[in-house]
């Protein structure tokens, strides 16, 4: 196994630098996903060229970058994509992809591996009739699943990487087995956010309460696979604490959640250049800079876009999340998840510790709709947040213009 | 410390679920915080002792190495 170089040390959180850099390559896909935050499909029409790309890898490094992950679109779908791998090695970063791996090809796998790519992350959102479904192209599940095999066989680290939307709980346990037999040494669930084409599909998206029942279920699902010597690692969006936080979030050395890590040692960076805190972030609220303009070091230094979880504190929190006893080591858990569910962070309905904490008292949180994204890149829509008896009947079925319900949160 | 690193919290033994360190009585499951920790500590000691006499016994029989 490659060196952990994401962990992040004391001096880490010391001295704000990005560790871990994720960088969309180019918002070119070949997939037509309709949960996709970024509404990939085409390339944006003024992306970085190969020499500016080059430039980016000797700043990150410079930065003190230790590991960089190429994403899309497809990163795959640039043709200088293996010269820039082959950069980030040389300037001593780990280098590594994240894909949908529709058209992973052996030879691109080839190409990648010989550039010196280190390991891959393959996104995967059901079993096949789902994932086809979700990703918009038949076939898709097969061809993902054929790219880590293969990958695995050229040595490189493999990894799954999957959103729990409204459609796949019914799947995980078969999903986990089929992980397993390919030898998949780490499975990343994460919640599919109210982003982009999710806010338009929002049915897609998962109702807060419902973790009642898709925790417990990840929860076995984490144990057989370690059992089997598969780590299900919770992503940063699926909160937090709870009963099986010192489990399966900090294994041996009962770490937890500590915050959302955007702009302190995380960094985001758009195909045309555009510098965030995190990749997933809106564009319209969190873009920093451009590294057309100035040198990311300056960007980061002193883009108040990329500082805005420096300086949090518990007076940023809101509605519940104000008063819970984990708001100073948590604040509010994923800017990006909650800033474009509820159009600002600071209160996070999508957690396990306040659903139980509801529960316990006869109530439930759902969303509910009620304005559309304008349609961008990274782009989000509004929703309310709805508290309601635990009981209450099952929420309609979520259409666009519906009636707007009370806001009670 | 630097405000910027991250707080850590401490583990109720009784529960298993976090806490802040200067707790006495746990907010989720009302255990004595001490209590639980030292009933923990004889727990895994009792255990590791165990393991070492299984292992001890077991390389008596030489079926393992008195190292493995
Ligand atoms: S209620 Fe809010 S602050 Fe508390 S653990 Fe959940 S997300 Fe974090
Ligand atoms: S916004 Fe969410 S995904 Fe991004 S760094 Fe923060 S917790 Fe992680
Ligand atoms: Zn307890």
């Amino acid at each position: 196994m490659s060196e952990p170089v994401r962990y992040l040390s004391p001096e880490d959180f010391d001295r704000p630098h990005p560790v871990h850099a994720v960088w969309e390559l180019t918002l070119a896909c070949d997939l037509k996903c309709n949960h996709c935050g970024s509404r990939a499909q085409k390339a944006r029409p003024d992306e970085l060229g190969t020499h500016e790309a080059l430039d980016v890898v000797r700043q990150l490094a410079k930065l003190g970058c230790r590991e960089v992950t190429l994403i899309g679109g497809e990163a795959y779908l640039r043709k200088d994509w293996t010269t820039i791998i082959a950069a980030i090695r040389q300037a001593g970063m780990k280098a590594t992809l994240q894909s949908g791996a529709r058209n992973l090809t052996r030879a691109r796998i080839d190409a990648a591996v010989e550039a010196g790519l280190q390991a891959i992350g393959v996104s995967i959102d059901g079993l096949a009739e789902i994932h086809d479904e979700i990703r918009g192209v038949e076939g898709s599940f097969d061809r993902a699943l054929e790219a880590l095999a293969h990958c695995r066989d050229r040595g490189l680290d493999i990894s799954v990487n999957t959103q729990i939307h409204s459609k796949i709980l019914g799947d995980l346990p078969a999903m986990l087995d089929q992980f397993i037999a390919l030898g998949v040494k780490s499975w990343q669930v994460q919640l599919t956010v109210a982003m982009g084409r999710a806010a338009d599909n929002d049915e897609v998206l998962i109702q807060p309460y419902q973790l009642l029942e898709i925790m417990p279920l990840l929860f076995s699902l984490f144990e057989k696979g370690r059992a089997h010597g598969l780590l299900l690692i919770p992503g940063n969006n699926l909160g937090y604490f709870g009963p099986y936080e010192a489990h399966w979030r900090g294994g041996e050395d009962h770490t937890h959640f500590i915050g959302c890590n955007a702009g302190q040692n995380t960094l985001g960076i758009e195909a045309d250049g555009t510098i965030k805190g995190c990749p997933s972030l809106p564009t319209s609220v969190y873009a920093g800079g451009n590294v057309r303009d100035l040198d990311i070091e300056k960007i980061w230094n002193e883009s108040p876009e990329l500082a805005f979880t420096r300086n949090r504190t518990t007076a940023d929190l809101w509605g519940h999340c104000q008063t819970c006893y984990y708001a100073e080591v948590c604040k509010a858990g994923c800017s990006w998840t909650t800033h474009t569910l509820l159009g600002r962070p600071g209160n996070n309905p999508y957690c396990h510790y306040r659903a139980l904490q509801l529960d316990a008292r006869g109530l439930r949180e759902r969303i509910v709709k009620v304005k559309q994204a304008p349609g961008l890149p990274f782009d989000y829509g509004g929703f309310e947040l709805v508290e309601e008896p635990k009981d209450s009947p099952a929420a309609p079925v979520k259409k666009a213009g519906h009636t707007r319900l009370p806001v009670l949160a | 410390m630097s405000a910027l690193r991250p707080h850590q919290l401490g583990l109720c033994r009784a529960c298993h679920q976090f806490i802040k360190p200067l707790e006495r009585e746990c907010p989720h499951c009302g255990a004595n915080v001490l209590r639980a920790a030292l009933d923990y500590q004889e727990r895994h000691d009792m255990a590791t002792r165990a393991a070492q006499d299984l292992n001890a016994l077991l390389a008596e029989l030489g079926l393992v190495s008195p190292h493995s």
